[in-house]
Protein backbone atom coordinates (compact mmCIF):
# COMPACT_ATOMS: atom_id res chain seq x y z
CA UNK A 1 0.00 0.00 0.00
CA UNK A 2 1.45 3.53 -0.57
CA UNK A 3 0.07 4.43 2.74
CA UNK A 4 3.37 2.39 4.12
CA UNK A 5 5.61 4.35 2.27
CA UNK A 6 4.74 7.24 3.87
CA UNK A 7 5.89 5.51 7.48
CA UNK A 8 9.32 6.91 8.14
CA UNK A 9 8.24 10.32 8.10
CA UNK A 10 7.10 10.11 11.87
CA UNK A 11 10.71 9.13 12.43
CA UNK A 12 12.24 11.75 9.72
CA UNK A 13 10.12 14.59 11.63
CA UNK A 14 11.91 13.81 15.20
CA UNK A 15 14.84 14.71 13.78
CA UNK A 16 14.16 17.20 11.83
CA UNK A 17 11.64 19.29 13.57
CA UNK A 18 13.84 20.17 16.06
CA UNK A 19 16.45 21.24 13.46
CA UNK A 20 13.61 23.41 11.89
CA UNK A 21 13.17 24.86 14.55
CA UNK A 22 15.92 26.09 15.65
CA UNK A 23 17.23 27.80 11.83
CA UNK A 24 13.43 29.53 12.04
CA UNK A 25 14.08 31.05 15.43
CA UNK A 26 17.86 31.72 14.57
CA UNK A 27 17.17 33.31 11.37
CA UNK A 28 13.38 34.83 12.63
CA UNK A 29 15.31 36.52 15.95
CA UNK A 30 17.76 38.41 13.66
CA UNK A 31 15.81 39.96 10.59
CA UNK A 32 17.98 41.70 8.42
CA UNK A 33 17.56 41.11 4.82
CA UNK A 34 20.30 43.06 2.64
CA UNK A 35 20.23 43.04 -1.22
CA UNK A 36 23.27 44.70 -2.94
CA UNK A 37 23.51 46.14 -6.70
CA UNK A 38 26.93 47.13 -7.90
CA UNK A 39 29.69 46.64 -9.94
CA UNK A 40 33.08 44.90 -9.84
CA UNK A 41 36.34 45.26 -11.74
CA UNK A 42 38.48 41.47 -12.22
CA UNK A 43 41.64 40.26 -14.50
CA UNK A 44 40.62 37.21 -16.51
CA UNK A 45 42.94 36.12 -19.00
CA UNK A 46 40.05 35.67 -22.20
CA UNK A 47 43.17 36.16 -24.90
CA UNK A 48 42.41 32.68 -26.74
CA UNK A 49 38.36 33.39 -26.66
CA UNK A 50 38.56 37.47 -27.63
CA UNK A 51 41.04 36.10 -30.71
CA UNK A 52 37.90 33.82 -32.10
CA UNK A 53 35.67 36.27 -31.21
CA UNK A 54 37.26 38.78 -32.47
CA UNK A 55 36.17 41.46 -30.76
CA UNK A 56 36.68 42.70 -27.22
CA UNK A 57 36.62 45.61 -24.87
CA UNK A 58 37.37 47.03 -20.88
CA UNK A 59 33.51 46.25 -20.29
CA UNK A 60 33.15 42.44 -21.21
CA UNK A 61 37.04 41.44 -20.13
CA UNK A 62 37.33 43.26 -17.02
CA UNK A 63 33.39 44.20 -15.79
CA UNK A 64 31.14 42.54 -13.39
CA UNK A 65 27.45 43.41 -12.47
CA UNK A 66 26.71 42.42 -8.88
CA UNK A 67 23.51 41.02 -7.75
CA UNK A 68 23.95 40.03 -3.75
CA UNK A 69 20.95 39.07 -1.28
CA UNK A 70 21.97 37.87 2.46
CA UNK A 71 20.25 37.33 5.06
CA UNK A 72 21.66 38.27 8.86
CA UNK A 73 21.48 34.73 10.79
CA UNK A 74 23.37 35.60 14.28
CA UNK A 75 25.00 39.02 15.58
CA UNK A 76 28.00 39.09 13.12
CA UNK A 77 26.79 36.68 10.48
CA UNK A 78 24.89 36.90 7.31
CA UNK A 79 24.32 34.11 4.89
CA UNK A 80 23.46 34.51 1.10
CA UNK A 81 23.41 34.52 -2.78
CA UNK A 82 25.97 36.13 -4.83
CA UNK A 83 25.82 36.59 -8.16
CA UNK A 84 28.08 38.17 -10.76
CA UNK A 85 27.98 38.74 -14.41
CA UNK A 86 30.31 39.42 -17.48
CA UNK A 87 28.73 40.29 -20.88
CA UNK A 88 30.32 40.16 -24.03
CA UNK A 89 27.28 40.44 -27.12
CA UNK A 90 28.69 41.11 -30.62
CA UNK A 91 25.99 42.86 -33.24
CA UNK A 92 24.61 39.77 -35.14
CA UNK A 93 27.01 37.50 -33.50
CA UNK A 94 28.24 35.61 -31.25
CA UNK A 95 27.18 36.36 -27.42
CA UNK A 96 29.44 35.31 -24.53
CA UNK A 97 27.92 35.34 -21.03
CA UNK A 98 30.17 34.25 -17.25
CA UNK A 99 28.45 33.84 -14.82
CA UNK A 100 30.15 33.54 -11.05
CA UNK A 101 27.42 32.33 -8.51
CA UNK A 102 28.23 32.02 -4.58
CA UNK A 103 26.46 30.46 -1.36
CA UNK A 104 28.30 33.49 0.63
CA UNK A 105 28.92 32.89 4.18
CA UNK A 106 29.94 36.70 5.78
CA UNK A 107 31.20 37.83 9.27
CA UNK A 108 31.09 41.49 10.12
CA UNK A 109 31.24 43.91 12.85
CA UNK A 110 30.85 47.54 13.12
CA UNK A 111 34.58 49.74 13.83
CA UNK A 112 31.66 52.91 14.63
CA UNK A 113 28.01 53.37 14.37
CA UNK A 114 27.76 53.42 10.62
CA UNK A 115 31.15 51.80 9.71
CA UNK A 116 31.24 48.18 9.57
CA UNK A 117 34.11 45.73 8.50
CA UNK A 118 33.04 42.66 6.32
CA UNK A 119 34.74 39.71 5.51
CA UNK A 120 33.11 37.11 3.17
CA UNK A 121 34.21 33.12 2.47
CA UNK A 122 31.92 31.88 -0.53
CA UNK A 123 32.14 28.47 -2.26
CA UNK A 124 31.09 29.46 -5.84
CA UNK A 125 29.40 27.50 -8.65
CA UNK A 126 30.32 29.14 -12.35
CA UNK A 127 29.36 28.66 -15.27
CA UNK A 128 29.91 30.11 -19.31
CA UNK A 129 27.76 30.52 -22.02
CA UNK A 130 28.57 31.38 -25.91
CA UNK A 131 25.46 31.71 -28.19
CA UNK A 132 24.59 32.90 -31.66
CA UNK A 133 20.86 33.53 -32.83
CA UNK A 134 20.87 31.55 -36.10
CA UNK A 135 18.51 32.80 -39.12
CA UNK A 136 18.02 30.83 -42.44
CA UNK A 137 15.20 29.73 -44.59
CA UNK A 138 13.84 26.32 -44.20
CA UNK A 139 11.73 25.11 -47.58
CA UNK A 140 10.10 22.45 -45.21
CA UNK A 141 8.41 24.99 -42.90
CA UNK A 142 8.06 27.37 -46.14
CA UNK A 143 6.09 24.67 -48.30
CA UNK A 144 4.02 23.86 -45.09
CA UNK A 145 3.27 27.75 -44.21
CA UNK A 146 2.49 28.21 -48.16
CA UNK A 147 -0.13 25.38 -47.89
CA UNK A 148 -2.00 27.20 -45.80
CA UNK A 149 -1.99 29.75 -47.75
CA UNK A 150 0.80 31.81 -46.08
CA UNK A 151 3.23 32.77 -49.01
CA UNK A 152 5.13 35.61 -47.71
CA UNK A 153 9.06 35.09 -47.38
CA UNK A 154 9.80 34.29 -43.62
CA UNK A 155 13.16 33.41 -41.89
CA UNK A 156 13.90 30.92 -39.11
CA UNK A 157 15.23 31.57 -36.29
CA UNK A 158 17.12 29.06 -33.48
CA UNK A 159 19.38 29.50 -31.09
CA UNK A 160 22.69 27.55 -30.53
CA UNK A 161 25.07 27.10 -27.58
CA UNK A 162 28.28 26.10 -26.40
CA UNK A 163 28.21 25.82 -22.35
CA UNK A 164 30.78 24.46 -19.16
CA UNK A 165 30.40 24.78 -15.44
CA UNK A 166 33.06 24.72 -12.82
CA UNK A 167 33.66 24.95 -9.31
CA UNK A 168 35.57 27.99 -7.24
CA UNK A 169 35.96 29.78 -4.33
CA UNK A 170 36.14 33.48 -3.50
CA UNK A 171 36.81 35.08 -0.54
CA UNK A 172 36.62 38.89 0.17
CA UNK A 173 37.53 41.61 2.86
CA UNK A 174 35.50 45.13 2.71
CA UNK A 175 34.10 48.56 4.77
CA UNK A 176 30.58 49.26 4.48
CA UNK A 177 29.44 52.90 5.26
CA UNK A 178 25.64 53.20 6.07
CA UNK A 179 24.10 56.55 4.85
CA UNK A 180 21.25 54.99 7.23
CA UNK A 181 20.26 52.42 9.09
CA UNK A 182 18.56 50.93 5.83
CA UNK A 183 20.91 52.41 2.87
CA UNK A 184 24.57 51.66 2.94
CA UNK A 185 27.99 51.64 0.41
CA UNK A 186 30.12 49.00 0.07
CA UNK A 187 33.95 48.17 -1.15
CA UNK A 188 35.58 45.33 -1.24
CA UNK A 189 38.72 43.98 -2.50
CA UNK A 190 39.51 40.40 -2.94
CA UNK A 191 39.96 37.40 -5.02
CA UNK A 192 38.51 34.62 -6.73
CA UNK A 193 40.10 30.98 -7.67
CA UNK A 194 38.02 29.02 -10.02
CA UNK A 195 38.94 25.39 -11.29
CA UNK A 196 38.25 25.66 -14.98
CA UNK A 197 38.84 23.03 -17.35
CA UNK A 198 38.74 23.51 -21.19
CA UNK A 199 37.79 19.90 -22.00
CA UNK A 200 35.00 19.88 -20.45
CA UNK A 201 32.42 22.06 -22.55
CA UNK A 202 29.53 20.85 -24.17
CA UNK A 203 27.98 21.67 -27.30
CA UNK A 204 24.60 20.00 -28.13
CA UNK A 205 24.60 17.27 -25.54
CA UNK A 206 28.41 16.38 -26.77
CA UNK A 207 31.73 17.13 -25.09
CA UNK A 208 33.88 19.70 -26.69
CA UNK A 209 37.14 21.19 -25.93
CA UNK A 210 36.63 24.96 -25.46
CA UNK A 211 38.65 27.82 -25.28
CA UNK A 212 41.44 27.82 -22.95
CA UNK A 213 40.82 30.39 -20.48
CA UNK A 214 43.44 31.67 -17.43
CA UNK A 215 40.69 31.92 -14.59
CA UNK A 216 42.40 30.47 -11.81
CA UNK A 217 43.14 33.24 -9.46
CA UNK A 218 41.70 36.68 -10.21
CA UNK A 219 42.06 39.88 -8.08
CA UNK A 220 38.55 41.47 -7.31
CA UNK A 221 37.04 44.51 -6.61
CA UNK A 222 33.74 45.77 -6.26
CA UNK A 223 31.70 48.52 -5.26
CA UNK A 224 27.80 48.57 -4.46
CA UNK A 225 24.81 50.34 -2.96
CA UNK A 226 23.32 48.28 0.04
CA UNK A 227 19.83 48.20 0.87
CA UNK A 228 18.79 46.52 4.08
CA UNK A 229 15.18 45.46 5.37
CA UNK B 1 -11.47 58.31 -19.99
CA UNK B 2 -10.63 55.39 -17.97
CA UNK B 3 -8.04 56.84 -16.26
CA UNK B 4 -10.06 60.30 -15.69
CA UNK B 5 -12.35 58.00 -13.89
CA UNK B 6 -10.25 56.44 -11.59
CA UNK B 7 -8.30 59.59 -10.81
CA UNK B 8 -11.46 61.48 -10.01
CA UNK B 9 -12.58 58.17 -7.57
CA UNK B 10 -9.15 58.63 -6.35
CA UNK B 11 -9.56 62.34 -5.59
CA UNK B 12 -12.77 61.63 -4.41
CA UNK B 13 -11.06 59.26 -1.90
CA UNK B 14 -8.94 61.22 -0.55
CA UNK B 15 -10.89 64.90 0.16
CA UNK B 16 -13.45 62.29 1.22
CA UNK B 17 -10.82 61.32 4.40
CA UNK B 18 -11.94 64.41 6.87
CA UNK B 19 -14.74 66.09 5.15
CA UNK B 20 -16.84 66.86 8.34
CA UNK B 21 -14.77 65.28 10.96
CA UNK B 22 -12.46 67.32 13.44
CA UNK B 23 -8.71 67.50 12.26
CA UNK B 24 -6.80 64.56 12.68
CA UNK B 25 -3.48 64.09 12.26
CA UNK B 26 -2.71 61.07 10.14
CA UNK B 27 -0.04 59.49 12.77
CA UNK B 28 -2.95 59.82 15.20
CA UNK B 29 -4.99 57.53 12.39
CA UNK B 30 -7.25 55.34 14.43
CA UNK B 31 -6.44 52.75 12.00
CA UNK B 32 -2.36 52.89 12.31
CA UNK B 33 -3.19 52.84 16.36
CA UNK B 34 -5.32 49.90 15.17
CA UNK B 35 -2.15 48.03 13.85
CA UNK B 36 0.02 48.66 16.90
CA UNK B 37 -0.09 47.80 20.30
CA UNK B 38 -0.52 45.10 22.65
CA UNK B 39 -4.39 44.46 21.21
CA UNK B 40 -3.31 45.22 17.73
CA UNK B 41 -6.34 43.51 14.82
CA UNK B 42 -5.96 42.76 11.63
CA UNK B 43 -7.40 45.70 9.12
CA UNK B 44 -10.38 44.46 6.88
CA UNK B 45 -10.10 44.65 3.05
CA UNK B 46 -12.03 47.72 2.62
CA UNK B 47 -9.57 49.34 5.29
CA UNK B 48 -6.56 48.55 3.19
CA UNK B 49 -6.83 51.69 1.08
CA UNK B 50 -7.03 54.32 3.76
CA UNK B 51 -4.99 52.89 6.27
CA UNK B 52 -2.01 52.84 3.17
CA UNK B 53 -2.98 56.66 2.69
CA UNK B 54 -2.67 57.51 6.29
CA UNK B 55 0.66 56.20 6.58
CA UNK B 56 2.27 57.36 3.53
CA UNK B 57 0.48 60.79 5.05
CA UNK B 58 2.27 60.46 8.24
CA UNK B 59 5.64 59.35 6.80
CA UNK B 60 5.38 62.62 4.46
CA UNK B 61 4.52 64.85 7.51
CA UNK B 62 7.07 66.76 9.87
CA UNK B 63 6.16 64.53 12.89
CA UNK B 64 6.69 61.36 10.59
CA UNK B 65 9.91 62.53 9.56
CA UNK B 66 11.10 63.26 12.93
CA UNK B 67 10.09 59.66 14.20
CA UNK B 68 11.82 58.04 11.21
CA UNK B 69 15.20 59.99 12.00
CA UNK B 70 14.72 58.43 15.48
CA UNK B 71 13.92 54.97 14.37
CA UNK B 72 17.12 55.42 12.12
CA UNK B 73 19.28 56.37 14.76
CA UNK B 74 18.04 53.30 16.94
CA UNK B 75 18.38 50.84 14.55
CA UNK B 76 22.02 52.29 13.76
CA UNK B 77 22.73 52.02 17.14
CA UNK B 78 21.35 48.70 18.03
CA UNK B 79 23.30 47.08 15.15
CA UNK B 80 27.00 49.04 16.47
CA UNK B 81 26.08 47.65 19.97
CA UNK B 82 25.17 43.88 18.86
CA UNK B 83 28.45 43.62 16.31
CA UNK B 84 30.80 46.06 17.74
CA UNK B 85 32.77 43.20 18.78
CA UNK B 86 32.95 39.40 17.36
CA UNK B 87 31.00 36.52 18.76
CA UNK B 88 31.37 32.76 18.68
CA UNK B 89 32.22 31.15 15.91
CA UNK B 90 32.11 34.33 13.55
CA UNK B 91 35.89 35.69 14.28
CA UNK B 92 37.19 32.50 12.93
CA UNK B 93 35.77 32.86 9.07
CA UNK B 94 36.83 36.80 9.34
CA UNK B 95 40.39 35.73 10.45
CA UNK B 96 40.46 33.19 8.03
CA UNK B 97 38.93 35.45 4.83
CA UNK B 98 41.54 38.13 5.83
CA UNK B 99 44.68 36.22 6.25
CA UNK B 100 43.32 33.94 2.38
CA UNK B 101 43.21 37.33 1.01
CA UNK B 102 46.22 38.86 2.46
CA UNK B 103 47.97 35.46 1.13
CA UNK B 104 46.78 35.95 -2.02
CA UNK B 105 47.67 39.71 -2.80
CA UNK B 106 51.24 38.95 -1.17
CA UNK B 107 51.90 35.61 -3.05
CA UNK B 108 50.86 38.04 -6.09
CA UNK B 109 53.46 40.30 -5.51
CA UNK B 110 56.54 38.42 -4.79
Amino acid sequence: MWIDKLKFMPRMNQKLFPLILVFVAAVSGQPKLHVQLGGGYYQPTLTALNTALGDSSFFSNNVLLNFTATYQVYYNTRIGFGNWNSFHSIEDSFNRRFIYRALIVETFFFQRNSIEFNFLLAPMWNSCKISMDIENENEDWSNLLSSFGDSASYSFKSNTAMSTSWFGFTSSIGIRYYLKSSLGLDLRIGFTNNFYDKTKWKYGGETITGPALKLDAMPLFRFGVVFAK
Amino acid sequence: MRGLFFSVLMVGILSGQNADSVEVHPCDSPLIKQTKGDGKRPLKLRQMLPYTIDVVKCRLSERGQKAAKIRDARTMNSAYAEAQIFKGFSSTCAYCAAVMVVVFYLSSIF
